[in-house]
């Protein structure tokens, strides 16, 4: 088993504190070690800061309330990400047409995308790009790519929050990838 | 390229590289190199904070609606008769709702089990000529029930001979003939539902999500 590392002991700390601290001065130390990285992960799904902010509130809240159901402390961070994950894609089911048609929307930007391929692209610009490629995907790749790479989750952990296979979750990771490689090479980055 | 089309070729790779399988070239070592830094991008994205006052406004959604884990104060006095007459129309109104629907739930969406038929088998789990036995509730317009063995499809229901339908259910029976994972799953839609693929289990399951249809599948029987 590898040493715990300075997050780790983090982990632990808020772990106990949110068992049997104060609770306010718990949850308040949890949100502001997890908050930026709960909304960034609920913004990338959403695209709408407000109603990122609103699932990263209810983020922690079910957290605070069902902190008894982590089996390991250790993964306090990727089960937050985990529970931001379910709730936001909940907000996106509940607007299922809307997100469709930004999807679709985006689609067609990057289908029309002409840039010139070898234009020397700055590195906001190439974030920029990065987060325009993810916007493309489908919202199932979205969600697995961003679960995998962005909020560091296993597959195993994937497949718990989303009830789909590890297998399932891994070949559509398979295929995301070289969509967005092709999508920022077009784009003119190269990843 | 869509989900549906033909998968790129880097997917396998990409696939392979997160089982942390080896890579089989050199050419492929270089491939990786690229999906690897473009791995360490998306998780450099930068953070989106959220405006400003955004942990305040969290602690004070906490104050006014959290569930307290915990609570030092005295229990509240309820006021018991009219809880008690609320409570009781409450179970009367569930059970004439509920009871009538139980039958219908009688049945879970799948079931599998394995009918001893063959010699035991001494290491444990199912053995050749072992029969699985497979039920699925039929609730919806369009359900399937398939059978994998080592991935690849070997019955398929409705259509296949051993399938039974019987008012809400469709089953199965299926003598394993030979060693190897199998494995059944319940597809269901409110469309028509995917044809299964030469390509086996997981891109059947795959695509069946992303056209909207409901899986559900149990652990697979292995047969020594």
């Amino acid at each position: 088993m590898p040493a715990p590392t300075d997050g780790d002991a983090v982990d632990l700390e808020i772990y106990e504190a949110l068992q049997h601290g104060d609770p306010e001065a718990a949850f308040l130390r949890l949100v502001r070690q997890y908050g930026k990285v709960v909304h960034t992960l609920c913004y990338r799904l959403l695209k709408d800061r407000a109603r990122a902010e609103d699932v990263m509130q209810e983020t922690f809240m079910k957290a605070y309330e069902t902190i008894d159901t982590l089996h390991d402390p250790k993964r306090l961070g990727a089960w937050l990400n985990s529970i931001a994950r379910n709730k936001s894609i909940d907000v996106l089911r509940a607007e299922k047409r809307a997100d469709a048609h930004r999807t679709a929307v985006a689609q067609e930007e990057v289908g029309d995308d002409t840039a010139p391929a070898l234009e020397a692209l700055t590195s906001h610009e190439e974030r920029r790009a990065l987060e325009d490629c993810l916007d493309a995907l489908t919202p199932e790749k979205r969600d697995a790519v961003l679960g995998r790479f962005f909020a560091h989750l296993e597959y195993g952990e994937l497949a718990a929050a989303t009830g789909e296979r590890a297998d399932t979750l891994r070949i559509r990771v398979g295929r995301a990838m070289p969509e967005l490689r092709d999508c920022l090479e077009r784009k003119g980055v190269k990843p | 390229m869509t989900e549906r089309g033909r998968p790129h070729p880097d997917a396998e790779l990409v696939e392979r590289l997160e089982q942390e399988l080896p890579a089989r070239s050199e050419g492929e070592e270089e491939t990786r190199a690229v999906y690897q830094r473009l791995i360490g991008r998306i998780g450099d994205l930068d953070l989106v904070e959220p405006a400003p006052g955004w942990e305040d406004r969290a602690v004070e959604r906490w104050r006014r609606e959290a569930k307290p884990r915990r609570t030092a104060k005295p229990p509240r006095r309820v006021p018991w008769r009219p809880m008690a007459a609320v409570a009781a129309v409450a179970t009367i109104a569930a059970l004439v709702l509920l009871v009538p629907r139980c039958g219908d739930r009688e049945l879970p969406a799948l079931q599998v089990a394995v009918e001893r038929t063959g010699p035991p088998n001494r290491q444990g789990g199912a053995a050749i000529g072992d029969t699985l036995r497979a039920h699925m509730r039929v609730d919806e317009p369009y359900v399937e029930l398939r059978v994998y063995r080592d991935q690849v499809l070997v019955a398929r229901c409705p259509g296949d001979d051993r399938c039974r339908r019987d008012g809400a259910s469709l089953s199965i029976g299926l003598v394993m003939d030979g060693p190897g994972q199998y494995e059944a799953i319940r597809l269901s839609s409110r469309e028509p539902l995917p044809p299964p693929q030469a390509t086996g289990l997981e891109v059947d399951v795959l695509t069946a999500r992303e056209r909207g249809a409901r899986v559900a599948s149990e652990p697979p029987i292995t047969v020594r």
